[in-house]
Order: C-alpha cells, then sequence, then structure tokens
C-alpha cells in the first residue's frame, strides 16, 4: 500500500459519456493518481499535444477524432512514446478494461 | 305474361324474405312490426309471432337509440326524405338475451294503400368486426414481431449502452469499497454521494432495460389518448443507442401539440424506425444531422424526420415500402411497409421526400387530429 501511495501520476482520460467519465476520475483519484478527464477527441488532442501524462485513457467511439485517431495523431508526434502506457477502452469492454 | 295472382306475389315475397340472409322489418309510420323474416328471429332470438304488432324501438339497445329511430322515422314520415333510402349506419340492436349485437341499418320507405311504410334491413355486423379485430390483431403481432427484431439489429449498441452506467457503478461501487482515503480530495467526496451517483447509474441501466421491455412485450393493440412529446423522446433515446457519439439529433416541437389518440408503442415504432433510417443515412458523414420536428396545422399532425445524408436512391423509391424489399443490405426490410401501416391504421399517411441531389431523406408521418379509429367507430348516427 505504502508503494502505491508514492507513485502519484497523471491521468488523462476521454469518454464522452460524462458518468463514465466521473466515475473513473473518482476511481483514479483514490488510487492517488490526478485525473483530467475530456468529453471529446478535440479537446483531448487541444491539451495532449502541449502536455503529455503518464497514462491515457480513450473511449473509441467520441464525437470528433475517435480513439484511433488520437492514436495516430499522438502518434506522429510521438507522445506514445514518452507516455508510460495508453489504454484504449473497446466498444462493450468490461469492467476491467482491456488495453491493447 | 297477365297480371300475377296475389297469392303468388305473396308466395314469392314470403320465400324471398325467408331465404334472405339480412334481418328484414317491415313497420308502420309507428314502428309496429308488420314483418318480421327468418334472418331476424335468428338475429333477436324472438319469433315472427311474438314481434309481429309490437313496437320496433325495443329490438335496439339505449336510450338514445331509441330516441334517434323514432325521430329517423318521424323525419322520413314527415319530410320523406330519400337520403334515407338504402343509406346503411352502425346501430346497436339488442338480442332476447340482452346481448348487444352490432347491425348495419338500412331504411327504405314503400308508399302502400294504408299509408307509408318503412322496410328497414339489419345486417349482422359481427363476422365484419371479428374479421376486423383478427386482422387488426395480427397487424399488433407482426408489428411487435418486427420491433423484436429491431432490438436484436440494434443488441450490440444496446450491450455498450447498458455496459456504461454498469461500468460507472462498478467503479463508484469499488471506490467506496476502499479502506482509506489517501488524498485529501477524496475525503471530500463524501461517500453519501457516491453513493447517490451510484444510484444514478443504477437508474439509468433501468430505464434502458424498462425502455426496451416496454418496446417489446407483448400485447394487443390500444388506444390512448397521449402526450407524444414523451413518446418520441424515448424512441429517439432507443434508436440513438450506440450513435451519440457521431451523430447529432435536433429536436423541436410545436409549441401546441394536442393530445392524441394513438397505440403509444405503435407510435414510438414508427419513430424508432425512422430515427434507424435516417441513421443509416447519415452513418460516415461528416456532421451527421437528424432533424426530428413535430408541427400541427388545423387537421393534422406531422412528425417529420429529416437526415442530411445522401437520399434515397432512384431505383429504390418506387418499392420502398414493399415489405421485404430493403436497399440496405441489412435488416427484413419491413420497417416502412409496417409502419406505413400503422400510420394508416391510425387514420394518417407516411411519405416522404427522398432528397438526393445535396440533399437528405424526409419522412413525415402525418396524423389526423380528430379520427374515429379502426373498430372504435361511433354507434351513434
Amino acid at each position: 500500500m505504502s508503494e502505491r501511495q508514492r507513485v502519484k501520476g497523471e491521468i488523462f482520460l476521454a469518454d464522452d459519456d460524462p458518468a463514465l467519465r466521473d466515475a473513473l476520475s473518482v476511481t483514479f483519484m483514490l488510487e492517488g493518481f490526478h485525473a483530467r478527464s475530456f468529453a471529446d477527441g478535440a479537446s483531448f488532442l487541444a491539451v495532449a499535444r502541449e502536455s503529455i501524462p503518464d497514462a491515457i485513457l480513450l473511449d473509441v467511439k467520441m464525437p470528433g477524432p475517435s480513439g484511433i485517431d488520437i492514436l495516430h495523431e499522438l502518434h506522429a508526434h510521438r507522445v506514445v512514446r514518452r507516455a508510460c502506457f495508453l489504454i484504449l477502452n473497446r466498444y462493450g469492454m468490461d469492467c476491467r478494461g482491456d488495453g491493447i | 305474361m297477365r297480371e300475377m295472382a296475389p297469392s303468388v306475389m305473396e308466395a314469392r315475397l314470403a320465400s324471398v324474405l325467408d331465404t334472405e340472409s339480412d334481418g328484414i322489418i317491415v313497420i308502420d309510420e309507428q314502428a309496429h312490426i308488420l314483418v318480421f323474416n327468418k334472418a331476424c328471429e335468428r338475429l333477436f332470438g324472438f319469433s315472427a309471432e311474438e314481434m309481429i304488432g309490437r313496437n320496433m324501438a325495443m329490438l335496439f339497445a339505449g336510450e338514445e337509440d331509441v330516441r334517434t329511430h323514432n325521430s329517423r322515422f318521424g323525419c322520413a314520415i314527415n319530410a320523406d326524405d330519400r337520403r334515407i333510402n338504402g343509406v346503411g349506419r352502425e346501430v346497436k340492436a339488442r338480442h332476447r338475451d340482452g346481448t348487444i349485437i352490432p347491425v348495419e341499418l338500412a331504411i327504405g320507405v314503400a308508399l302502400t294503400l294504408g299509408g307509408r311504410q318503412f322496410i328497414a334491413v339489419l345486417r349482422d355486423l359481427r363476422p365484419r368486426k371479428e374479421s376486423e379485430h383478427r386482422l387488426s390483431e395480427l397487424q399488433a403481432e407482426l408489428a411487435r414481431i418486427s420491433r423484436i427484431s429491431a432490438i436484436a439489429e440494434m443488441g450490440s449498441a444496446i450491450a455498450h449502452e447498458l455496459n456504461q452506467p454498469l461500468t460507472a457503478l462498478m467503479l463508484y461501487l469499488q471506490s467506496m469499497k476502499r479502506p482509506d482515503d489517501p488524498s485529501s480530495k477524496a475525503k471530500a467526496l463524501t461517500l453519501h454521494a457516491m453513493i447517490e451517483k451510484a444510484h444514478t447509474e443504477a437508474e439509468r441501466a433501468c430505464s434502458i432495460i424498462r425502455r426496451i421491455r416496454k418496446f417489446v412485450e407483448k400485447r394487443g393493440p390500444e388506444h390512448k389518448l397521449v402526450d407524444l412529446r414523451p413518446l418520441i423522446d424515448d424512441a429517439i433515446e432507443l434508436a440513438m443507442a450506440g450513435h451519440r457519439h457521431l451523430t447529432r439529433l435536433i429536436r423541436t416541437d410545436d409549441p401546441e401539440l394536442p393530445l392524441m389518440s394513438v397505440d403509444p408503442v405503435q407510435f414510438q415504432q414508427v419513430v424508432v424506425n425512422l430515427v434507424r433510417n435516417a441513421l443509416e443515412a447519415v452513418s460516415g458523414s461528416e456532421d451527421a444531422k437528424i432533424h426530428v420536428s413535430t408541427r400541427r396545422d388545423s387537421e393534422l399532425l406531422e412528425l417529420s424526420v429529416e437526415d442530411n445524408g445522401p437520399g434515397i436512391p432512384l431505383e429504390a423509391i418506387d418499392d420502398l415500402f414493399d415489405a421485404f424489399s430493403t436497399f440496405k443490405g441489412s435488416g427484413l426490410g419491413l420497417g416502412l411497409a409496417i409502419s406505413r401501416t400503422i400510420a394508416q391504421n391510425h387514420g394518417g399517411d407516411l411519405k416522404f421526400n427522398p432528397g438526393s441531389g445535396g440533399r437528405g431523406t424526409n419522412f413525415m408521418l402525418t396524423l389526423p387530429l380528430q379520427r374515429k379509429l379502426a373498430g372504435e367507430k361511433s354507434m351513434q348516427p
């Protein structure tokens, strides 16, 4: 437990479902992370181009650029390599959130 | 041929009266029964012997009807209203055992040496009513099968839709289970607030299931006087499953939308069908938009579903409403056929503007503001 408390990091999450966004933010916050949430791909990209978090969580289907579009975009900016990890929510993902 | 002997005429008339499948009653100007044929004996359960000389009004149900008959007859007597001749109208007859029987009544006038006589021809409407009822039941069942099929097609989108609140709910519960709060922010989030949020999400999942269950549950045709707006909202919610993120839905309502007499689920079925078609039409296009609007004028209410897709291909227009015809490559091809049947059963219609050349498709469901429903025809003349 003490080890987990030491590991603080920033997580960006983008999902168009407000409840899911809130629930994920609460969960990450309680785990000791700082979570920033975005309602769509465009607002996420506007921030992610400038500031690189430790982890990124993306919904595949969102208004504007999809999770896949964002992945390509971030790859081009080499953010993918610098961010610690990146997880895509899949369509109909289960609650554990399978990663790529 | 020489003039026929009266006895031959009488014999022929008696034979015609007995063979006739419709009930025939002849009355005098005071509505006293002079002739009561065999079909009438079967229809009412009274013998001719019992009925001859009695007032015909006793054969009809309800004071209102009796009064109307008398006044109608009076009218015929006084004004010799030709319109009454042969024009059938629906009235309630009463069998000897009290059973009310819907009959079509046509009245003719005969001028005799002994004064005017009236010939009432009565057709039992029960077989027709029964087949109408059966038809409407079969149509309702077909409509339900089509609803089930629509839900089946939306299966994965609905699963996703349901997964959202359930995932949020699990995450809230997971957070509540934590024994410690490692940050000060977390302390600010009271347990109570989280329970509230979890509750909202559980409610959201329930309402999705409720909506689906209502949509597919087995039920006969029913007509209710309802506000269409919440029905439209609910139908859109259902149809938009899995598409919310990609398509913008614009909704406008006429501020003076009256209550309408509809079968609520069948009405919603038309809306779901039109919105789903529109979603398919706009899929993949930039700035996908669907506009659902209502408008009323003095006689009808129009629900319009307009998309900004590519329009309907020319070759598909002719058989667009035919059952099992589809140009989309998916689905049974029943949606529009059933939607139009539903519209027509409501006394309305379903029309479309096929668009193309930069304009999208527009479907318009029209419903009359005042109407008689099938099987709900007024029994009053």
